[in-house]
């Protein structure tokens, strides 16, 4: 058995449709255990889950991906790798746009909060 | 080659998948993995609670015993010890880093080229690359496989092993060794090797895999 085997398993249209209905109706469940997975089985569902998104990615017609890369594994590592790079980097754009809007709200002048003196009453 | 000739090849491809893949679900059915070895129905699973503690405690006892050893050194220890006979464990693990480093790099080019010539040529250099990698890694776990933490890890991956091992007998499942020096002792060795491989596969790290 190799890393390979697992890979074409956890794609396979059968294992990746017993997944969707599964992720659909709650009663149904992958495995005969509920819960003290293994090391195995972790990992099945790990990579279940990752090709569950790329088969997505495909429908949503997202650029570089296709059945064909899925296939060969060391493209599909290549595009795992840009797809997570190019999310750090539209998070990171994010963050910066709404810092930047911050910045943008507060150039009015104003404080933001108004002190008042606690004096003796006059 | 004829058309008849390649339509069997392709037959005998499909049912090997088949097969590979009924036997990988059959693995992974559930938190314990069954085999056979002459005759004899076996199994391993993930131990439980009762058998964890079992198994820390044993830990902790050749733990004990590993470092009152004046012979065994840590990782640490050993790493001073290569670097004054001249080799470098640091100077690999930062070589490791930098291959990863340019591997990602490829990688990224990879991800985003159609050409078939390119894909190629980016593969081919990935490969060469990862080569490289994995030889200083095997270099680097054999130099410390000596170590106090690999020993330890070794013995207790062991130790679960003869825990965890049964073989079925009037459809009941008990252990197969009564200790552990049976267990260690075994001259039964594809039992004991096939036995290794499972735990692994349930309990530990994916590297077999």
């Amino acid at each position: 058995m190799n890393y390979n085997i697992l890979k074409k398993f956890s794609r396979s249209v059968r294992w990746q449709t017993i997944y969707a209905r599964v992720k659909e109706i709650g009663s149904l469940q992958l495995f005969n255990n509920t819960s003290d997975l293994t090391k195995l089985q972790l990992l099945v569902m790990q990579w279940t889950e990752i090709y569950h998104s790329l088969y997505e990615d495909i429908a949503m017609n997202k650029p570089y991906i296709d059945e064909k890369i899925i296939e060969d594994e060391l493209r599909t590592e290549a595009y795992l790798l840009w797809r997570r790079k190019n999310q750090n980097k539209d998070v990171d754009s994010q963050i910066k746009q709404s810092k930047d809007n911050q910045k943008s709200n507060n150039n009015s002048g104003r404080p933001s909060m108004i002190f008042t003196r606690r004096g003796k009453k006059k | 080659m004829n058309n008849k000739e390649e339509i069997a090849k392709k037959v005998s491809k499909t049912l090997q998948e088949l097969s590979d893949s009924v036997a990988f679900e059959n693995i992974i059915k559930d938190n314990k993995i069954e085999f056979v070895i002459k005759d004899v129905q076996y199994r391993v699973r993930k131990p439980n609670l009762c058998e964890q503690e079992i198994a820390d405690k044993e830990k902790n006892r050749k733990y004990v015993e590993l470092i009152n050893d004046d012979n065994c050194l840590f990782r640490e220890q050993w790493i001073e010890k290569y670097k004054s006979k001249g080799i470098d464990i640091e100077k690999m693990e930062s070589k490791i880093r930098q291959l990863e480093t340019e591997i990602e790099k490829i990688l990224l080019k990879l991800a985003t080229v159609s050409n078939e010539a390119d894909v190629d040529l980016l593969k081919s250099e990935i490969e060469i690359l990862r080569n490289e990698q994995i030889d200083l890694t095997i270099k680097k776990t054999d130099l410390l496989s000596y170590s106090i933490e690999d020993k330890l890890l070794y013995h207790v991956n062991t130790y679960v092993t003869y825990l965890v091992l049964e073989k079925k007998e009037n459809d009941k499942y008990t252990k197969v060794f009564d200790s552990f020096e049976e267990f260690s002792s075994s001259k039964n060795s594809a039992l004991i090797n096939k036995s290794f491989y499972c735990i692994n596969l349930i309990v530990y790290n994916q590297n077999e895999l």
